[in-house]
Protein backbone atom coordinates (compact mmCIF):
# COMPACT_ATOMS: atom_id res chain seq x y z
CA UNK A 1 0.00 0.00 0.00
CA UNK A 2 1.77 3.58 -1.05
CA UNK A 3 1.21 6.16 2.16
CA UNK A 4 -1.56 8.37 1.18
CA UNK A 5 -0.97 11.63 -0.03
CA UNK A 6 -1.39 13.97 2.65
CA UNK A 7 1.82 12.66 4.08
CA UNK A 8 4.04 13.34 1.45
CA UNK A 9 2.32 17.25 1.74
CA UNK A 10 2.87 17.47 5.60
CA UNK A 11 6.74 15.89 4.68
CA UNK A 12 6.80 18.76 2.02
CA UNK A 13 5.64 21.49 4.32
CA UNK A 14 7.93 20.50 7.22
CA UNK A 15 11.43 20.52 4.37
CA UNK A 16 9.56 23.84 3.34
CA UNK A 17 9.29 25.72 6.83
CA UNK A 18 12.68 24.31 7.59
CA UNK A 19 14.13 26.17 4.71
CA UNK A 20 11.76 29.04 5.45
CA UNK A 21 13.24 29.14 9.33
CA UNK A 22 16.96 28.73 7.93
CA UNK A 23 16.60 31.50 5.84
CA UNK A 24 14.94 33.77 8.07
CA UNK A 25 17.63 33.03 11.36
CA UNK A 26 20.95 32.01 9.88
CA UNK A 27 23.69 34.30 9.20
CA UNK A 28 26.36 32.32 7.04
CA UNK A 29 25.20 32.72 2.96
CA UNK A 30 26.02 29.11 2.08
CA UNK A 31 23.82 27.62 4.49
CA UNK A 32 21.06 30.96 3.62
CA UNK A 33 21.23 29.60 0.06
CA UNK A 34 20.96 25.88 1.04
CA UNK A 35 17.99 26.70 3.27
CA UNK A 36 17.04 28.10 -0.46
CA UNK A 37 17.11 24.74 -1.84
CA UNK A 38 15.81 23.17 0.23
CA UNK A 39 12.28 25.36 -0.15
CA UNK A 40 12.49 24.32 -3.90
CA UNK A 41 12.72 20.86 -3.52
CA UNK A 42 9.73 20.88 -0.45
CA UNK A 43 8.26 22.16 -3.89
CA UNK A 44 9.38 19.26 -5.72
CA UNK A 45 8.15 16.93 -3.24
CA UNK A 46 4.45 18.22 -3.46
CA UNK A 47 4.80 18.07 -7.33
CA UNK A 48 5.70 15.12 -7.85
CA UNK A 49 2.83 13.63 -5.03
CA UNK A 50 0.36 16.05 -6.28
CA UNK A 51 1.15 14.75 -9.91
CA UNK A 52 0.85 11.54 -8.72
CA UNK A 53 -2.34 11.82 -6.99
CA UNK A 54 -4.07 13.47 -9.93
CA UNK A 55 -2.45 11.10 -11.71
CA UNK A 56 -0.85 13.71 -14.75
CA UNK A 57 2.43 14.28 -15.73
CA UNK A 58 2.11 17.73 -15.15
CA UNK A 59 4.17 17.60 -11.77
CA UNK A 60 6.77 15.73 -12.96
CA UNK A 61 6.80 17.63 -15.95
CA UNK A 62 7.13 20.93 -13.75
CA UNK A 63 9.69 19.36 -11.17
CA UNK A 64 12.06 19.23 -14.57
CA UNK A 65 11.77 22.90 -14.93
CA UNK A 66 12.55 23.55 -11.34
CA UNK A 67 15.71 21.49 -10.81
CA UNK A 68 17.27 23.30 -14.12
CA UNK A 69 15.97 26.70 -12.61
CA UNK A 70 17.71 25.89 -9.20
CA UNK A 71 20.91 25.10 -11.24
CA UNK A 72 20.94 27.75 -12.89
CA UNK A 73 20.49 29.84 -9.91
CA UNK A 74 23.24 27.98 -8.13
CA UNK A 75 25.64 28.94 -10.81
CA UNK A 76 24.59 32.40 -10.74
CA UNK A 77 24.39 32.28 -7.26
CA UNK A 78 28.06 31.20 -6.24
CA UNK A 79 29.43 33.11 -9.00
CA UNK A 80 28.12 36.40 -7.15
CA UNK A 81 29.30 34.85 -3.43
CA UNK A 82 32.71 34.40 -4.87
CA UNK A 83 33.17 37.89 -6.23
CA UNK A 84 32.02 39.05 -2.66
CA UNK A 85 34.48 36.80 -1.35
CA UNK A 86 37.22 38.16 -3.41
CA UNK A 87 36.61 41.77 -1.52
CA UNK A 88 35.82 40.83 1.66
CA UNK A 89 36.92 37.35 3.20
CA UNK A 90 33.74 37.05 4.79
CA UNK A 91 30.42 35.11 3.94
CA UNK A 92 27.97 36.29 6.57
CA UNK A 93 25.38 38.40 5.65
CA UNK A 94 25.66 40.65 9.07
CA UNK A 95 28.61 42.13 7.85
CA UNK A 96 27.91 43.27 4.62
CA UNK A 97 26.53 46.59 5.79
CA UNK A 98 28.11 48.90 2.94
CA UNK A 99 24.68 49.48 1.64
CA UNK A 100 22.11 51.03 4.46
CA UNK A 101 20.93 54.24 5.43
CA UNK B 1 -1.72 7.95 -20.20
CA UNK B 2 -1.57 9.71 -23.16
CA UNK B 3 1.27 12.03 -24.18
CA UNK B 4 1.45 14.05 -27.24
CA UNK B 5 3.47 16.43 -29.04
CA UNK B 6 2.03 19.84 -28.20
CA UNK B 7 1.00 22.41 -31.07
CA UNK B 8 3.72 25.06 -31.75
CA UNK B 9 3.03 28.69 -33.34
CA UNK B 10 6.46 30.14 -33.88
CA UNK B 11 4.24 33.58 -35.39
CA UNK B 12 3.37 34.15 -31.61
CA UNK B 13 7.25 33.76 -30.85
CA UNK B 14 8.97 36.01 -33.51
CA UNK B 15 10.16 38.92 -31.09
CA UNK B 16 11.52 35.98 -28.48
CA UNK B 17 13.25 34.26 -31.33
CA UNK B 18 14.83 37.58 -32.57
CA UNK B 19 16.04 38.45 -29.01
CA UNK B 20 17.48 35.14 -28.94
CA UNK B 21 19.32 35.02 -32.06
CA UNK B 22 20.67 38.41 -31.03
CA UNK B 23 22.12 37.25 -27.77
CA UNK B 24 23.63 33.89 -29.42
CA UNK B 25 25.30 36.33 -32.52
CA UNK B 26 26.41 38.18 -29.76
CA UNK B 27 28.36 35.43 -27.48
CA UNK B 28 29.67 34.41 -31.19
CA UNK B 29 30.99 37.49 -31.90
CA UNK B 30 32.80 37.92 -28.39
CA UNK B 31 34.27 34.89 -29.08
CA UNK B 32 35.90 36.04 -32.76
CA UNK B 33 36.27 39.43 -31.42
CA UNK B 34 36.71 39.94 -28.42
CA UNK B 35 37.41 43.83 -28.30
CA UNK B 36 36.10 45.51 -30.73
CA UNK B 37 36.82 49.60 -30.85
CA UNK B 38 33.16 52.28 -30.70
CA UNK B 39 29.89 51.23 -29.88
CA UNK B 40 29.13 47.51 -32.57
CA UNK B 41 28.16 45.57 -29.84
CA UNK B 42 25.20 47.99 -28.64
CA UNK B 43 24.24 48.88 -32.67
CA UNK B 44 23.72 44.90 -32.68
CA UNK B 45 21.68 44.65 -29.61
CA UNK B 46 19.78 47.84 -30.24
CA UNK B 47 19.42 46.41 -34.32
CA UNK B 48 17.99 43.23 -32.35
CA UNK B 49 15.56 44.89 -29.91
CA UNK B 50 14.29 47.45 -32.98
CA UNK B 51 13.54 43.99 -34.82
CA UNK B 52 11.62 42.79 -32.14
CA UNK B 53 10.03 45.83 -31.76
CA UNK B 54 8.87 45.90 -35.13
CA UNK B 55 7.65 42.39 -34.90
CA UNK B 56 5.89 42.79 -31.93
CA UNK B 57 3.91 45.88 -33.57
CA UNK B 58 3.05 43.52 -36.18
CA UNK B 59 1.25 41.47 -33.38
CA UNK B 60 -0.56 44.21 -32.26
CA UNK B 61 -4.26 44.41 -32.74
CA UNK B 62 -4.29 40.80 -34.98
CA UNK B 63 -6.02 37.96 -33.09
CA UNK B 64 -4.74 36.68 -30.03
CA UNK B 65 -2.31 33.34 -30.89
CA UNK B 66 -2.43 30.43 -27.98
CA UNK B 67 0.49 28.01 -28.35
CA UNK B 68 2.23 25.24 -26.74
CA UNK B 69 -0.46 23.44 -25.72
CA UNK B 70 -1.89 26.76 -24.25
CA UNK B 71 0.81 27.37 -21.98
CA UNK B 72 1.77 31.08 -23.94
CA UNK B 73 -0.33 33.33 -25.39
CA UNK B 74 0.17 36.67 -27.09
CA UNK B 75 -2.95 38.97 -26.94
CA UNK B 76 -3.32 42.53 -26.13
CA UNK B 77 -2.05 42.15 -22.60
CA UNK B 78 1.30 40.28 -23.84
CA UNK B 79 1.74 42.43 -26.34
CA UNK B 80 1.34 45.90 -24.62
CA UNK B 81 3.46 44.43 -21.80
CA UNK B 82 5.71 43.23 -24.62
CA UNK B 83 5.97 46.94 -25.53
CA UNK B 84 6.53 48.34 -22.64
CA UNK B 85 9.27 46.10 -21.85
CA UNK B 86 11.37 46.11 -25.07
CA UNK B 87 11.48 49.93 -24.34
CA UNK B 88 12.56 49.98 -21.24
CA UNK B 89 15.30 47.61 -22.76
CA UNK B 90 16.01 49.69 -25.76
CA UNK B 91 16.35 52.93 -23.28
CA UNK B 92 18.89 50.88 -21.01
CA UNK B 93 21.01 50.30 -23.95
CA UNK B 94 21.38 53.75 -25.35
CA UNK B 95 22.25 54.34 -21.46
CA UNK B 96 24.48 51.54 -20.55
CA UNK B 97 27.08 51.93 -23.34
CA UNK B 98 28.82 55.23 -22.43
CA UNK B 99 29.69 53.37 -18.93
CA UNK B 100 30.33 50.19 -20.11
CA UNK B 101 33.04 51.91 -22.46
CA UNK B 102 34.27 54.18 -19.28
CA UNK B 103 34.80 51.57 -16.66
CA UNK B 104 36.22 49.03 -19.38
CA UNK B 105 33.60 46.18 -18.35
CA UNK B 106 32.60 43.27 -21.00
CA UNK B 107 30.29 45.01 -23.25
CA UNK B 108 28.77 42.21 -24.91
CA UNK B 109 28.11 39.92 -22.20
CA UNK B 110 26.38 42.80 -20.51
CA UNK B 111 23.99 42.88 -23.37
CA UNK B 112 24.12 39.13 -23.60
CA UNK B 113 22.78 38.60 -20.02
CA UNK B 114 20.43 42.00 -20.87
CA UNK B 115 18.69 40.46 -23.94
CA UNK B 116 18.24 37.17 -21.87
CA UNK B 117 16.30 39.04 -18.90
CA UNK B 118 14.26 40.60 -21.77
CA UNK B 119 13.51 37.52 -22.99
CA UNK B 120 12.28 36.15 -19.53
CA UNK B 121 10.15 39.01 -18.91
CA UNK B 122 8.26 38.80 -21.76
CA UNK B 123 8.01 35.48 -21.02
CA UNK B 124 6.43 35.96 -17.77
CA UNK B 125 4.09 38.44 -18.97
CA UNK B 126 3.14 36.19 -22.11
CA UNK B 127 2.58 32.75 -19.85
CA UNK B 128 -0.89 31.56 -19.70
CA UNK B 129 0.35 28.85 -17.36
CA UNK B 130 1.66 28.78 -14.06
CA UNK B 131 4.71 26.68 -15.46
CA UNK B 132 6.12 28.73 -17.98
CA UNK B 133 5.06 31.57 -15.57
CA UNK B 134 7.38 31.06 -13.38
CA UNK B 135 10.30 29.81 -15.77
CA UNK B 136 9.60 33.57 -17.26
CA UNK B 137 9.93 34.80 -13.78
CA UNK B 138 12.93 33.24 -13.01
CA UNK B 139 14.96 33.63 -16.32
CA UNK B 140 14.21 37.18 -15.92
CA UNK B 141 16.06 37.51 -12.15
CA UNK B 142 18.61 35.57 -12.37
CA UNK B 143 20.08 37.76 -15.25
CA UNK B 144 18.67 41.02 -13.61
CA UNK B 145 21.17 38.73 -10.55
CA UNK B 146 24.17 39.38 -12.68
CA UNK B 147 23.71 42.75 -13.99
CA UNK B 148 23.27 43.93 -10.31
CA UNK B 149 26.85 42.07 -9.61
CA UNK B 150 27.99 43.68 -12.99
CA UNK B 151 30.61 45.96 -11.41
CA UNK B 152 32.71 43.09 -10.09
CA UNK B 153 35.64 45.84 -8.62
CA UNK B 154 32.84 48.13 -7.04
CA UNK B 155 32.04 46.35 -3.17
CA UNK B 156 28.69 48.06 -3.71
CA UNK B 157 27.67 46.57 -6.65
CA UNK B 158 28.77 42.77 -5.12
CA UNK B 159 26.97 43.54 -1.91
CA UNK B 160 23.72 44.61 -3.67
CA UNK B 161 23.85 41.47 -5.92
CA UNK B 162 24.44 39.07 -2.95
CA UNK B 163 21.51 40.68 -1.02
CA UNK B 164 19.11 40.55 -4.17
CA UNK B 165 20.27 37.14 -4.98
CA UNK B 166 19.13 35.97 -1.69
CA UNK B 167 16.26 37.32 -1.19
CA UNK B 168 15.09 36.84 -5.23
CA UNK B 169 15.42 33.24 -4.79
CA UNK B 170 13.85 33.31 -1.57
CA UNK B 171 10.86 34.76 -2.59
CA UNK B 172 11.14 32.60 -6.20
CA UNK B 173 10.61 29.53 -3.53
CA UNK B 174 7.68 30.94 -1.96
CA UNK B 175 6.32 31.77 -5.30
CA UNK B 176 6.87 28.32 -6.53
CA UNK B 177 5.05 27.04 -3.55
CA UNK B 178 2.18 29.15 -3.98
CA UNK B 179 1.81 27.47 -7.60
CA UNK B 180 2.74 24.38 -6.55
CA UNK B 181 -0.35 24.36 -4.25
CA UNK B 182 -2.47 25.77 -6.91
CA UNK B 183 -1.72 23.04 -9.34
CA UNK B 184 -2.36 20.31 -6.80
CA UNK B 185 -5.80 21.62 -5.76
CA UNK B 186 -6.92 22.66 -8.62
CA UNK B 187 -5.62 19.98 -11.04
CA UNK B 188 -4.38 22.16 -13.51
CA UNK B 189 -1.29 24.14 -14.21
CA UNK B 190 -3.61 26.21 -16.99
CA UNK B 191 -4.57 29.20 -15.69
CA UNK B 192 -8.09 28.92 -17.20
CA UNK B 193 -8.51 25.99 -16.01
CA UNK B 194 -7.04 27.21 -12.38
CA UNK B 195 -10.17 30.22 -13.30
CA UNK B 196 -12.76 27.59 -13.83
CA UNK B 197 -11.74 26.06 -10.41
CA UNK B 198 -12.02 28.99 -8.47
CA UNK B 199 -15.39 30.50 -9.98
CA UNK B 200 -17.55 29.50 -7.49
CA UNK B 201 -15.10 29.90 -4.79
CA UNK B 202 -12.80 26.82 -4.80
CA UNK B 203 -15.79 25.14 -2.33
CA UNK B 204 -14.03 22.56 0.05
CA UNK B 205 -10.76 23.55 -1.05
CA UNK B 206 -10.96 27.10 -0.57
CA UNK B 207 -8.60 27.29 2.99
CA UNK B 208 -5.75 25.29 0.03
CA UNK B 209 -6.83 28.22 -2.44
CA UNK B 210 -6.71 30.93 0.06
CA UNK B 211 -3.01 29.59 1.26
CA UNK B 212 -1.64 29.22 -2.45
CA UNK B 213 -3.08 33.04 -3.34
CA UNK B 214 -1.17 34.21 0.00
CA UNK B 215 1.93 32.72 -0.72
CA UNK B 216 1.91 33.92 -4.58
CA UNK B 217 0.85 37.35 -3.58
CA UNK B 218 3.71 37.26 -1.06
CA UNK B 219 6.24 36.02 -3.91
CA UNK B 220 5.53 38.16 -6.52
CA UNK B 221 5.17 40.94 -4.15
CA UNK B 222 8.96 40.68 -3.34
CA UNK B 223 9.51 40.54 -7.12
CA UNK B 224 7.26 44.09 -7.63
CA UNK B 225 9.07 45.34 -3.93
CA UNK B 226 6.05 45.93 -2.30
CA UNK B 227 6.43 46.58 1.60
CA UNK B 228 6.99 44.55 3.42
CA UNK B 229 9.12 42.71 0.64
CA UNK B 230 10.76 45.24 -0.31
CA UNK B 231 13.90 44.68 2.07
CA UNK B 232 16.32 43.64 -0.73
CA UNK B 233 15.25 47.15 -3.02
CA UNK B 234 17.17 49.80 -1.67
CA UNK B 235 20.21 48.07 -1.62
CA UNK B 236 19.98 46.56 -4.56
CA UNK B 237 19.24 49.53 -6.46
CA UNK B 238 22.11 51.77 -5.08
CA UNK B 239 24.25 48.82 -5.30
CA UNK B 240 23.81 48.01 -8.64
CA UNK B 241 25.07 49.99 -11.31
CA UNK B 242 23.16 53.15 -12.24
CA UNK B 243 21.78 51.57 -15.78
CA UNK B 244 20.64 48.87 -14.24
CA UNK B 245 18.74 49.93 -11.28
CA UNK B 246 17.16 52.09 -14.15
CA UNK B 247 16.51 48.63 -16.02
CA UNK B 248 15.40 46.84 -13.12
CA UNK B 249 13.19 49.53 -11.69
CA UNK B 250 10.95 49.84 -15.06
CA UNK B 251 11.52 46.65 -17.04
CA UNK B 252 11.42 44.49 -14.09
CA UNK B 253 8.62 45.99 -12.39
CA UNK B 254 6.53 46.12 -15.31
CA UNK B 255 6.92 42.11 -15.97
CA UNK B 256 6.74 41.29 -12.27
CA UNK B 257 3.04 43.24 -12.72
CA UNK B 258 2.74 42.02 -15.88
CA UNK B 259 2.72 37.95 -13.80
CA UNK B 260 0.65 39.88 -11.11
CA UNK B 261 -2.19 41.04 -12.66
CA UNK B 262 -2.27 38.29 -15.57
CA UNK B 263 -2.55 35.57 -12.84
CA UNK B 264 -5.41 37.40 -10.49
CA UNK B 265 -7.45 38.17 -13.25
CA UNK B 266 -7.24 35.42 -15.04
CA UNK B 267 -6.47 32.75 -12.75
CA UNK B 268 -8.31 33.66 -9.94
CA UNK B 269 -10.79 36.41 -10.92
CA UNK B 270 -13.29 34.60 -9.10
CA UNK B 271 -11.90 35.24 -5.67
CA UNK B 272 -10.69 39.13 -6.43
CA UNK B 273 -13.20 39.85 -3.14
CA UNK B 274 -10.55 38.01 -1.31
CA UNK B 275 -7.07 39.18 -3.00
CA UNK B 276 -8.89 42.75 -3.31
CA UNK B 277 -8.63 43.98 0.11
CA UNK B 278 -5.61 42.10 0.91
CA UNK B 279 -3.82 44.63 -2.19
CA UNK B 280 -5.35 47.33 -0.18
CA UNK B 281 -3.38 46.95 3.05
CA UNK B 282 -0.22 46.07 0.57
CA UNK B 283 -0.60 49.36 -1.30
CA UNK B 284 -1.63 51.32 2.02
CA UNK B 285 1.63 50.03 3.25
CA UNK B 286 3.85 50.40 0.30
CA UNK B 287 3.11 54.10 -0.61
CA UNK B 288 3.09 55.60 2.96
CA UNK B 289 6.48 53.78 3.38
CA UNK B 290 8.22 54.21 0.27
CA UNK B 291 7.27 58.20 0.06
CA UNK B 292 8.06 58.61 3.97
CA UNK B 293 11.48 56.75 3.95
CA UNK B 294 12.46 59.07 0.43
CA UNK B 295 12.38 61.94 2.18
CA UNK B 296 15.38 61.43 4.57
CA UNK B 297 17.75 59.80 2.07
CA UNK B 298 20.55 61.69 0.97
CA UNK B 299 21.50 59.94 -1.85
CA UNK B 300 19.38 60.51 -4.73
CA UNK B 301 20.07 57.14 -6.39
CA UNK B 302 18.78 55.82 -2.88
CA UNK B 303 15.90 58.51 -2.52
CA UNK B 304 14.85 57.19 -6.36
CA UNK B 305 14.88 53.58 -5.30
CA UNK B 306 12.20 54.17 -2.37
CA UNK B 307 10.39 56.67 -4.84
CA UNK B 308 9.90 53.45 -6.65
CA UNK B 309 8.62 51.53 -3.54
CA UNK B 310 6.25 54.27 -3.62
CA UNK B 311 4.59 53.89 -7.41
CA UNK B 312 4.58 50.24 -7.01
CA UNK B 313 1.93 51.40 -4.06
CA UNK B 314 0.57 53.61 -6.33
CA UNK B 315 0.69 50.49 -9.15
CA UNK B 316 -1.31 48.13 -6.37
CA UNK B 317 -3.58 50.97 -5.66
CA UNK B 318 -4.88 50.60 -9.11
CA UNK B 319 -4.98 46.55 -9.36
CA UNK B 320 -6.57 46.65 -5.79
CA UNK B 321 -10.33 47.60 -7.43
CA UNK B 322 -10.10 45.34 -10.19
CA UNK B 323 -13.31 43.01 -10.52
CA UNK B 324 -14.71 41.15 -12.92
CA UNK B 325 -17.57 43.65 -13.83
CA UNK B 326 -14.72 46.72 -13.40
CA UNK B 327 -11.68 46.11 -14.79
CA UNK B 328 -10.68 49.92 -15.19
CA UNK B 329 -8.05 49.20 -12.19
CA UNK B 330 -6.32 47.02 -14.37
CA UNK B 331 -5.79 49.42 -17.07
CA UNK B 332 -4.71 52.29 -14.88
CA UNK B 333 -1.73 49.75 -14.04
CA UNK B 334 -0.74 48.83 -17.58
CA UNK B 335 -1.28 52.32 -18.29
CA UNK B 336 0.95 53.50 -15.80
CA UNK B 337 3.92 51.13 -16.21
CA UNK B 338 3.93 52.80 -19.96
CA UNK B 339 4.58 55.91 -18.49
CA UNK B 340 6.61 54.73 -16.07
CA UNK B 341 9.36 53.91 -18.78
CA UNK B 342 10.32 57.38 -19.70
CA UNK B 343 10.01 59.23 -16.53
CA UNK B 344 11.98 56.87 -14.34
CA UNK B 345 14.63 56.01 -17.00
CA UNK B 346 15.21 59.79 -17.36
CA UNK B 347 15.82 59.77 -13.88
CA UNK B 348 18.18 57.23 -13.22
CA UNK B 349 19.88 58.08 -16.65
CA UNK B 350 20.83 61.39 -15.58
CA UNK B 351 22.38 59.93 -12.30
CA UNK B 352 24.24 57.65 -14.61
CA UNK B 353 25.66 60.37 -16.87
CA UNK B 354 26.56 62.66 -13.68
CA UNK B 355 28.44 59.59 -13.00
CA UNK B 356 29.73 59.21 -15.84
CA UNK B 357 31.11 63.10 -15.84
CA UNK B 358 33.03 61.90 -12.54
CA UNK B 359 30.23 63.35 -10.46
CA UNK B 360 28.36 61.40 -7.68
CA UNK B 361 24.72 61.21 -6.96
CA UNK B 362 24.20 62.30 -3.62
CA UNK B 363 22.40 66.08 -3.34
CA UNK B 364 25.22 67.84 -2.50
CA UNK B 365 26.84 66.18 -6.38
CA UNK B 366 23.28 67.97 -7.62
CA UNK B 367 24.05 71.08 -5.99
CA UNK B 368 24.00 74.40 -8.88
CA UNK B 369 23.62 71.69 -11.75
CA UNK B 370 21.92 74.43 -13.59
CA UNK B 371 24.99 76.39 -14.12
CA UNK B 372 27.18 73.40 -15.05
CA UNK B 373 24.92 71.73 -17.04
CA UNK B 374 21.70 73.06 -17.50
CA UNK B 375 20.39 70.33 -20.32
CA UNK B 376 20.85 68.09 -17.71
CA UNK B 377 19.52 69.61 -14.70
CA UNK B 378 16.33 70.66 -16.47
CA UNK B 379 15.64 67.23 -17.70
CA UNK B 380 16.03 65.89 -14.69
CA UNK B 381 13.71 67.77 -13.21
CA UNK B 382 11.69 67.24 -15.70
CA UNK B 383 11.67 63.12 -15.36
CA UNK B 384 11.11 63.99 -11.19
CA UNK B 385 8.17 66.43 -11.62
CA UNK B 386 6.61 63.53 -14.00
CA UNK B 387 7.51 61.17 -11.36
CA UNK B 388 5.93 63.45 -9.12
CA UNK B 389 2.59 63.31 -11.09
CA UNK B 390 2.81 67.30 -12.10
CA UNK B 391 0.84 68.24 -15.16
CA UNK B 392 2.40 68.61 -18.54
CA UNK B 393 4.49 65.19 -17.63
CA UNK B 394 2.80 61.82 -18.72
CA UNK B 395 3.12 61.20 -14.78
CA UNK B 396 -0.19 63.47 -14.16
CA UNK B 397 -2.07 60.65 -16.03
CA UNK B 398 -0.76 58.02 -14.21
CA UNK B 399 -2.31 59.37 -10.83
CA UNK B 400 -5.40 60.37 -12.79
CA UNK B 401 -6.53 57.13 -14.22
CA UNK B 402 -5.35 55.38 -10.48
CA UNK B 403 -7.66 58.07 -8.71
CA UNK B 404 -10.66 57.04 -11.57
CA UNK B 405 -9.95 53.58 -10.91
CA UNK B 406 -10.76 53.76 -7.22
CA UNK B 407 -13.65 56.22 -7.84
CA UNK B 408 -15.13 53.66 -10.24
CA UNK B 409 -14.75 50.86 -8.09
CA UNK B 410 -16.21 52.74 -4.57
CA UNK B 411 -12.78 53.11 -3.10
CA UNK B 412 -12.75 56.91 -3.23
CA UNK B 413 -11.35 57.12 0.25
CA UNK B 414 -8.18 55.18 -0.91
CA UNK B 415 -7.98 57.33 -4.49
CA UNK B 416 -7.25 60.63 -1.93
CA UNK B 417 -5.20 58.83 0.33
CA UNK B 418 -2.75 58.29 -2.99
CA UNK B 419 -3.09 62.31 -3.83
CA UNK B 420 -2.38 62.97 -0.22
CA UNK B 421 0.47 60.84 -0.78
CA UNK B 422 1.97 61.88 -3.87
CA UNK B 423 1.41 65.67 -2.25
CA UNK B 424 3.94 64.59 0.26
CA UNK B 425 6.47 62.55 -2.32
CA UNK B 426 6.58 66.27 -3.83
CA UNK B 427 8.63 67.27 -1.35
CA UNK B 428 11.76 64.91 -1.55
CA UNK B 429 11.22 65.48 -5.52
CA UNK B 430 11.00 69.36 -5.54
CA UNK B 431 13.93 69.54 -3.03
CA UNK B 432 16.42 67.86 -5.47
CA UNK B 433 15.01 70.28 -8.24
CA UNK B 434 15.94 73.32 -5.19
CA UNK B 435 19.66 72.23 -5.25
CA UNK B 436 19.98 72.04 -8.76
CA UNK B 437 18.41 75.40 -9.44
CA UNK B 438 19.27 77.95 -6.67
CA UNK B 439 22.04 76.20 -4.52
CA UNK B 440 26.02 77.07 -5.69
CA UNK B 441 27.54 74.73 -7.44
CA UNK B 442 30.22 72.34 -5.33
CA UNK B 443 32.69 69.90 -7.60
CA UNK B 444 33.64 70.05 -10.71
CA UNK B 445 32.42 67.80 -13.63
CA UNK B 446 34.46 66.35 -16.33
CA UNK B 447 32.51 66.13 -20.13
CA UNK B 448 33.70 62.73 -22.16
CA UNK B 449 31.25 62.54 -25.17
CA UNK B 450 28.61 60.05 -24.81
CA UNK B 451 26.24 60.52 -27.84
CA UNK B 452 24.59 57.38 -27.27
CA UNK B 453 23.20 58.17 -23.49
CA UNK B 454 22.23 61.88 -24.90
CA UNK B 455 20.08 60.28 -27.44
CA UNK B 456 18.86 57.93 -24.76
CA UNK B 457 17.93 60.77 -22.67
CA UNK B 458 16.32 62.59 -25.49
CA UNK B 459 13.84 59.88 -26.48
CA UNK B 460 13.04 59.31 -22.90
CA UNK B 461 12.34 63.37 -22.22
CA UNK B 462 10.20 63.13 -25.40
CA UNK B 463 8.00 60.37 -24.40
CA UNK B 464 7.75 61.94 -20.87
CA UNK B 465 6.30 65.20 -22.26
CA UNK B 466 4.91 64.25 -25.60
CA UNK B 467 2.79 61.67 -23.48
CA UNK B 468 1.39 64.37 -21.87
CA UNK B 469 -0.20 65.01 -25.29
CA UNK B 470 -0.61 62.00 -26.89
CA UNK B 471 -1.84 59.54 -24.12
CA UNK B 472 -5.22 58.53 -24.95
CA UNK B 473 -3.95 55.70 -27.64
CA UNK B 474 -2.00 53.72 -25.14
CA UNK B 475 -4.96 54.16 -22.53
CA UNK B 476 -7.20 52.63 -25.25
CA UNK B 477 -4.48 49.79 -25.90
CA UNK B 478 -4.27 49.71 -22.20
CA UNK B 479 -8.24 49.17 -22.15
CA UNK B 480 -8.59 46.89 -24.71
CA UNK B 481 -5.58 44.82 -23.33
CA UNK B 482 -7.17 44.11 -19.98
CA UNK B 483 -10.81 43.09 -21.71
CA UNK B 484 -12.90 46.41 -21.46
CA UNK B 485 -14.71 46.58 -24.09
CA UNK B 486 -13.93 43.48 -25.93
Amino acid sequence: MTPPLEWYLIFSAALFTIGLVGVLVRRHVLIIFMSVELMLNACNVALVAFGRHLDTLTGQNFVVFVITVAAAEAAVGLGIILSLAHHKDTVDVGEMDILKQ
Amino acid sequence: MQVKFPDVNLLALWPVIALVVTALVLLVVVVVRPRLEGAFYALLTLAGLAVALVLTLIQAGSTPISTFAGTWRTDDFAVFFTLVILAASILAVFLSEDWLRLHNVGQPEFYTVLLCGTVGMITSVSATDVMTLFLGIELMSVPTYLLTGFAKHERTSNEGAMKYFLLGAFSSAILLYGLVWAFGVTGSTNMDAIARFVANGGGESRPAILLALLLIITGLGFKVAAVPFHMWTPDAYQGAPTVVTAFMSVAGKAAAFGALVRLLTQAFPGLSGDWGPVLVVLSVITMLLGNIVAIVQNDVKRMLAYSAIGHTGFMLVGLSTWSPSNRFGAASVLFYAFMYVFMNMGAFGILAWLENHGGGTTLDHLDGLWSKAPAAATSLAVFLLGLMGFPLTAGLWTKVFVFQATAQAGYTWLGVLMLLISAVAAVFYLRVVVRMFMFEPKLAIASPSQPLMVIGLAVALIGTVGLFVLFTPVLEFAERAVGIGA
